[in-house]
């Protein structure tokens, strides 16, 4: 991939990022605590580590092909790294307080990524399935 | 730049995007930064847990299929 679609391909995925977590903290708000407003500070952070969490998107881009050893090597390194964004900012804003509420999150994040993980593989399989249909029937139209 | 076919290896003058665009009207496609395959001759097409996809060609050979060029490959095919 080119470095400018890179680049591209970062701040779409900022932008979702943060419009995802706005709505999402909106329609909460509306339905628990409608009476509390939001602050130009929290809107700042969430902003901050939407920007942040895109970043990490940095860890996937290489200028060459790299193995598939290394492309798991960056998965743990990404996974990591969202880790510790995400617990770092849910200490600054107080969702979380003390280790046990770290490792809770830590592990619910955790959970996440390999339900995501788990759901892309399956969607990749069924697209290779496709693939491999097609590939049976147009080698067969070439021998015929 | 290498060309395999079924028995030779035949190093080429052209670079890849060159390659790539003399291709366009055969069974190939561009499969990475540095491959184009030959669509008849892959085998299968397996997904990998880095959320590539790895084609086995016919001659048992293993060669990784960057996401991006993953529509171009189902374009080919009519999918």
């Amino acid at each position: 991939m080119k470095l400018s679609e890179f680049i591209k391909d970062i701040i779409r995925d900022f932008l979702i990022i943060f419009a995802s977590i706005m709505i999402i903290i909106t329609v909460l708000r509306q339905i628990y605590i409608p009476e509390l407003a939001f602050d130009l500070i929290s809107i700042y952070t969430i902003m901050g580590f939407s920007l942040l969490g895109a970043l990490t998107g940095i860890i996937w881009y290489t200028p060459h092909e790299i193995s598939e050893r290394a492309m798991r090597v960056r998965i743990v390194v990404h996974f990591l790294t969202l880790e510790i964004l995400l617990i770092a900012l849910a200490s600054l804003i107080g969702v979380v307080t003390g280790v046990p509420g770290a490792l809770l999150l830590a592990l619910q994040i955790a959970v996440v990524y390999a339900v995501v993980r788990v759901l892309s593989y399956g969607k990749d399989k069924k697209e290779a399935e496709q693939i491999n249909e097609r590939l049976k029937a147009v080698k067969q139209e070439i021998h015929d | 730049m290498f060309v395999y076919s079924e028995n030779q290896v035949h190093e080429v003058k052209q670079k890849l995007y060159e390659l790539e665009e003399l291709c366009r009207d055969k069974n190939c496609f561009r499969a990475s930064k540095s491959t184009i395959l030959n669509i008849a001759k892959i085998a299968s097409v397996h997904p990998s847990l880095s959320g590539r996809f790895t084609a086995l060609l016919d001659n048992g050979e293993r060669v990784v299929i960057s996401r991006q060029y993953v529509p171009a490959l189902k374009q080919r095919l009519g999918l």
